[in-house]
């Protein structure tokens, strides 16, 4: 069972995700969130190898995920993870990307929204098109997400980035449990400097290659997945 | 006017207050320059220099409370680069606010371009973030323009020290990590860290 806590008898920080440490509670829902990506990208024999994410678009309802995840509908997770299905047609439109998690490397990122994205904004003043803008936008490395690109943002993470999760956590845990902070700002660049130093850090998880590098890879090819999959169906996207 | 009487034994009055704003700055010339030239205008006006005042030493007490609220006082006055750099620096180090504090940092640049102490904290803040073409060329900004600092020679070698180590980790460039570190050393000769990266690039 997923439960965030108050970590008894310390000042700051104070958030245990299941025996984990971590920095903030926005952080610690967002690996709810970042687990319920991965897990809607894996391919199930249940579903004759499609993923719960294809499955809901066949169906248009979450029976496909339910069968993998049987215990899921009494779980408070239930909720989330149909939030996150594909079952409205604005999982399609460019906007949603807003609502995706960025993974690991955005870990401890707070929300976006639109009104954020300079980047796009400038786009849509250069070429006085948005559609024109989303073309461009959509391939571009973001701020927003730690230089991952809107489009790679939108796919989600898969089972490698399941298990570098499980291993950053770890070793973040490893790091800075029983640590004391002045101030939220300085507990956070801790956290973050370390992040960003496991990512670039030759991982056995991912056989060897920097995590940054597995990640946006598998990302790549759930990209290609998702959008080969959305044509085949005549589904219009705007990252397709 | 009362409180600055009390509290910090000065008294500010028309004919000062500017005099004694330069003289709670103290440093760099750069920003004494920005400030002589920002309390030439009409708006600028003894009640502001006694908010300015005590913004000023909220900021060194490091009292987060009172810098807040003198900030939202002194907003009524013409945009003003340190208010923006400070706020855009607790939103950064005390709240963890990384896209508002970057935001900030951006605003005071537009209000004192080249200010190597904004650009070194989006050095930091883009590293953080993730967006390390952005850190770096933040970095180099800071190193460029180290001498409108008040310590140019640190703030140049910890910045060429952070582009070291971005391009070290980022691309395994161990021949341009160690040119920087070089540099960083010939700037700040007891630049402990610096020495140590070097050392384990040999």
């Amino acid at each position: 069972m997923n439960r965030i806590v108050d970590f008894p008898g310390r000042k700051s920080p104070r958030f245990l995700y299941l025996d984990y440490w971590i920095p903030t509670r926005e952080s610690g829902e967002k690996v709810d969130s970042i687990e319920i990506e991965c897990n809607l990208n894996r391919s199930f024999e249940e579903l004759n190898e499609l993923t719960p994410y294809e499955d809901a678009i066949i169906r248009k309802d979450p029976t496909g995920l339910l069968r993998v995840l049987p215990g899921l509908k009494r779980t408070p997770l239930f909720q989330k993870y149909l939030r996150r299905l594909p079952l409205q047609g604005s999982e399609f439109i460019y906007k949603s990307v807003y609502f995706k998690t960025g993974g690991v490397l955005n870990l401890f990122n707070p929300e976006v929204r639109e009104d954020m994205d300079n980047g796009l904004k400038t786009l849509v003043v250069k070429y006085g098109n948005k559609k024109r803008a989303i073309e461009v936008w959509r391939v571009k490395p973001s701020e927003l997400w730690s230089g991952l690109t809107p489009q790679l943002v939108w796919a989600g993470g898969g089972e490698m980035e399941m298990k570098l999760l499980k291993d950053f956590l770890t070793k973040l845990t490893n790091e800075f449990d029983g640590e004391r902070f002045e101030s939220r700002g300085e507990c956070l660049i801790s956290t973050m400097k370390f992040l960003r130093r496991w990512q670039l850090t030759p991982n056995g998880v991912c056989r060897g290659k920097r995590p940054m590098v597995a990640i946006r890879e598998e990302r790549e090819k759930i990209f290609k997945r998702k959008i080969g999959f959305l044509q085949e169906r005549g589904i219009m996207a705007d990252f397709a | 006017m009362a409180r600055i009487k009390n509290g910090y034994d000065v008294t500010l009055n028309e004919e000062n207050y500017r005099a004694i704003i330069l003289e709670k700055l103290q440093s760099p010339p750069s920003l004494l320059d920005y400030f002589r030239e920002y309390m030439n205008s009409d708006a600028i006006t003894l009640e502001w220099g006694c908010l300015m005042f005590l913004f000023i030493e909220a900021d060194a007490d490091g009292d987060v409370h009172s810098l807040e609220r003198y900030y939202n006082f002194l907003r009524e006055y013409p945009p003003n680069y340190l208010l923006e750099a400070a706020m855009a620096h607790l939103e950064f180090r005390y709240y963890g606010k990384f896209f508002k504090a970057k935001e900030g940092f951006l605003r005071a640049l537009g209000l004192k371009p080249n200010d190597a102490h904004c650009y070194y904290n989006l050095g930091l803040l883009y590293n953080l973030l993730g967006v390390f073409d952005k850190s770096i060329s933040s970095y180099e900004s800071a190193a460029l323009y180290s001498q409108n600092s008040d310590k140019p020679a640190e703030l140049r070698a910890r910045s060429l020290y952070n582009i070291a180590a971005i391009k070290l980790n980022l691309n395994n460039d161990r021949r341009g990590a160690k040119l920087l570190l070089k540099e960083s050393l010939e700037v700040m000769p007891d630049y402990e860290l610096a020495r140590k990266a070097l050392m384990s690039l040999r």
